[in-house]
């Protein structure tokens, strides 16, 4: 039993100290973001320590030692409607308050971007490339590196040439596919300059896991300077 | 351990039945069949867990050539294929044909003869997908097998698939029609449906999502194979169909398809869970509303494995709101579970260890699943694999700790024979922490972005998560081959069992180990949800009473 | 052997349930049918 407490702990430790946290979005609605999942994981973790720890307890509190004399059963209850009713409604209420905490920071993390000024990007999945146009109908200079200005929004429409493919850059969106049939949305605004991975996330064959993306997020007068370039 | 043996049994010997191999091709006895399920399906897990040995190799490291992506694709995809569906939804069958007609204390199933075809079709369904290794390759385009990716696949991999799919499902549903019939119709006077052991419910709860789910996925696979081969244009934009169209039926029949997988499990540990401890099963009809209300709601949440394709907001919403419900009576069994064993007499044989370390595990799994419901959290992580560590933890862990259970519990029953009870300790054990080590890193692995269904990858800082997955899929591997050599040598031990070596409740107890080919010569009174408790009970009062 | 009875509710709860699964299955086409063609 302390063997597996010991190897439980091990496990866990990593997990809980700042990998904990996924690669959140360099970005504005990245802090709504990391409070939901916050919330989330420290309501779980709790749980966990609570349910786990009861469960623990009662498997050493109340295990008999082998070879001992037949005793007498213990009560032989059946059971109570009142702890029914009880932890019935108690987890209601946890995951009510993680709901309504959701839908507290869901405007926040809305990604879907209607400024005015927003950039707008069309990005067009294909076995296996991104390839994207800027408002003035030209790609990127480097056709795999996406160039962006910083602080400001930009705003992603994707499609697919071929089969479901997904762009996603842990640092700056979530994940949004790409569907043949139909334009997907999302945004974000950086809120860093440097440069950005991700990778395609919808299995889309034998070259998915070749088919990466990188973003440079660039302050705005080299941006503007990048952009008149394009020919 | 109770060695008390029923006068009113026949000894064990076996009767006029022959054991010729031809005795068990043409058997239609539905102890015989649910062993042929429980051999063919252990296979299979040999198979799929091959399989992922060799994925855990080609990803222990950045940018490995073990296999080339074409491969990959096809083990990638056939692991899955084989865990779900030649594994874990008939190793539940399996049981159920063997102990479902002894726990209600009947003779047979109602179908006999159609129980029989349903094993061999799951023989032939399991030979027509595998025959495509032999062929153009095997299916690669995921055990999810989404067009347009599905649709373009070239060769007959695809199509092998999905023939094997649709003759597996007929399988199943056949199966499942069975189950239904022979639970409600076929009871032993006294036994009540609410006198019904624990795991005969989950069975039944099984077979009706099988009715109603399993006719969709049909539906879904023949458009495809149709999209496939004969020119049509469902799934095909291009021609007006509807790419997600796949994957709202998909995952109509998907989704419930997990409860399928787990109810039994979880109809297992609930009977374990009350012997082992000594006392009633805490909150029975909790347990069966929960059950119930797990099938029901099983049906409502599809949308969340589809959280990143453009969903909108209500829609996402709605999705979110009915996953996060099923944890309340998920919650509600286990708390039940741990209140069967609050204030018991626990004793630590070999199924109360996997059942308490399926109690602990699955709560991990289904904490991390109430993260993924909550969408704005799913669109990180879905299609990583804190995903893959997700349904490992409720999914794998049915059949590496709950099967496992059930299977050192009615071991002595079927075979007449005890495992070994130390090894069965060690193997627990190894099992216990090579699961661990393969799948908890893979939480880590995809907060840190690492995607699904990747055949390399070249970010080194993925590299320690995946060491450390992959040494433990290979400590689970030898836990799992411990086990194997446990049932290979017990079965040639002496080490006979008796009718009752643990001090059952349910029918199956009462009668020999193994029973007879007519399962009971007679049946103690059924009263309550423990027949056989009781019976021991009385005749321990009578015996008190004779003394005094 | 099942007394006649319970064999003849035996397979009247069959034949439902094949029914009810045909049915689904059937319903399933046609909203493929209709989505993608309709």
């Amino acid at each position: 039993m302390l063997t597996a407490l010991i190897v439980f702990a091990l496990f866990a430790a990593p997990a809980y100290a700042n990998l904990a946290t996924p690669e959140m979005p360099d970005s504005t609605n990245a802090d709504a973001m990391g409070n939901i999942y916050r919330a989330a994981l420290g309501a779980c973790i709790a749980i966990f320590v609570l349910v786990g720890g009861w469960l623990l307890y009662t498997a050493v509190r109340f295990r008999t030692r082998s070879g001992a004399g037949p005793i007498d059963p213990p009560p032989q209850t059946h059971g109570s409607t009142r702890l029914e009713i009880g932890w019935t409604v108690v987890p209601i209420l946890i995951l009510a308050g993680l709901a309504g905490y959701t839908f507290d920071q869901l405007g926040a993390a809305e990604n879907i971007s209607t400024s005015r000024n927003a950039l707008h990007i069309a990005v067009t999945a294909q076995q296996f490339t991104f390839s994207y146009t800027y408002p003035n109908g030209k790609p990127p200079s480097n056709p795999s590196i996406l160039v962006v200005p910083v602080n400001t929004p930009i705003d992603i429409s994707i499609v697919s040439k071929d089969v479901n493919h997904d762009w996603w850059v842990p640092s700056l969106a979530p994940k949004i596919d790409a569907i043949p049939g139909q334009v997907n949305q999302t945004g974000f605004t950086a809120t860093h300059a440097g440069t950005f991975h991700g990778q395609c996330a919808e299995f889309c064959g034998a070259g998915h896991a070749t088919m990466t993306i990188t973003v440079h997020v660039v302050n705005r007068p080299a941006f503007q300077s990048y952009m008149a370039s394009l020919k | 351990m109770v060695t008390e043996t029923y006068p009113t049994q026949a000894p064990a010997a076996p009767a006029t039945r022959s054991d010729g191999l031809w005795s068990w091709i043409s058997t239609v006895d539905h102890k015989r069949i649910g062993i042929m399920y429980l051999i063919l399906t252990f296979f299979f897990f040999l198979v799929g867990g091959v399989f992922a040995l060799v994925l855990r190799l080609q990803l222990s490291g950045p940018s490995k050539t073990l296999v080339s992506p074409e491969i990959y694709d096809q083990i990638m995809t056939m692991h899955g294929t084989t865990m779900i569906f030649l594994f874990v939804v008939p190793v539940m069958a399996g049981f159920g044909n063997y102990l479902v007609p002894l726990q209600i204390g009947a003779r047979d199933m109602a179908f006999p003869r159609l129980n029989a075809l349903s094993f061999w079709l799951l023989l032939f369904g399991g030979m027509v997908m595998y025959s495509s290794f032999l062929w153009t390759g095997a299916a690669d385009a995921g055990w999810t097998s989404y067009p347009p990716l599905s649709v373009q696949s070239p060769g007959h991999g695809q199509d092998l698939w999905i023939v094997g799919l649709h003759i597996l499902g007929i399988s199943s549903f056949v199966g499942a029609l069975n189950f239904i019939c022979t639970i409600h119709n076929m009871r032993a006077p006294g036994m009540r449906m609410s006198r019904l052991p624990l795991f005969t419910w989950t069975i039944d709860m099984y077979a009706f999502m099988i009715v109603a789910a399993g006719p969709v996925l049909a539906g879904a696979l023949t458009m495809l194979l149709l999209d496939r081969n004969y020119g049509t244009h469902f799934y095909n934009p291009d021609h007006n169909g509807n790419v997600l169209l796949y994957q709202h039926l998909f995952w109509f029949y998907s989704h419930p398809v997990v409860y399928v997988m787990a109810l039994p499990g979880f109809g297992m540990i609930s009977e374990i869970l009350p012997v082992f401890s000594r006392k009633p099963l805490f909150g029975y009809r909790a347990l069966v509303y929960s059950t119930v209300a797990i099938a029901f709601l099983g049906f409502l949440v599809w949308g969340h494995h589809m959280f990143a394709v453009g969903f909108s907001e209500p829609v996402q919403i709605w999705f979110m709101l009915a996953s996060m419900s099923i944890a309340v009576p998920t919650g509600v069994k286990i708390f039940n579970w741990i209140g069967t064993m609050w204030m018991g007499q626990l004793r630590f044989e070999p199924p109360m260890l996997f059942a308490v370390g399926f109690i602990g595990l699955f709560l991990i799994g289904g904490l991390s699943g109430i993260m993924l419901a909550i969408y704005p959290i799913d669109q990180q992580v879905t299609d990583t694999y804190f995903v893959v560590a997700h349904f490992h933890y409720v999914l794998g862990t049915v059949p590496v700790f709950a099967v496992m259970a059930g299977l050192h519990y009615w071991f002595p029953k079927i075979t007449g024979k005890m495992l070994d009870r130390r090894l069965a300790l060690q193997s627990f054990w190894v099992i216990f922490i090579g699961f661990n080590m393969t799948f908890f890193p893979m939480h880590g692995m995809g907060l840190s972005g690492m995607p699904r269904r990747i055949a390399t990858y070249t970010n080194s800082s993925w590299t320690i998560y995946n060491q450390i997955a992959t040494l433990g899929s290979i400590v689970l591997a030898v836990g799992v081959l411990m086990v194997m050599w446990n049932v290979l040598s017990s079965l040639r031990s002496s080490r006979t069992a008796p009718a009752d070596p643990w001090g059952g409740y349910s029918l199956e107890w009462y009668t020999s180990s193994p029973p007879p080919a007519h399962n009971f010569d007679d049946l103690p009174p059924i009263r309550s949800e423990r027949p056989v408790y009781d019976l021991r009970r009385e005749r321990a009062l009578a015996r008190e009473g004779a003394a005094s | 052997m099942i007394d006649k009875p319970t064999a003849t509710r035996n397979l009247k709860l069959a034949l439902v349930l094949s029914i009810l699964g045909v049915l689904i299955f059937a319903a399933t086409m046609i909203v493929g049918v209709i989505v993608s063609h309709g």
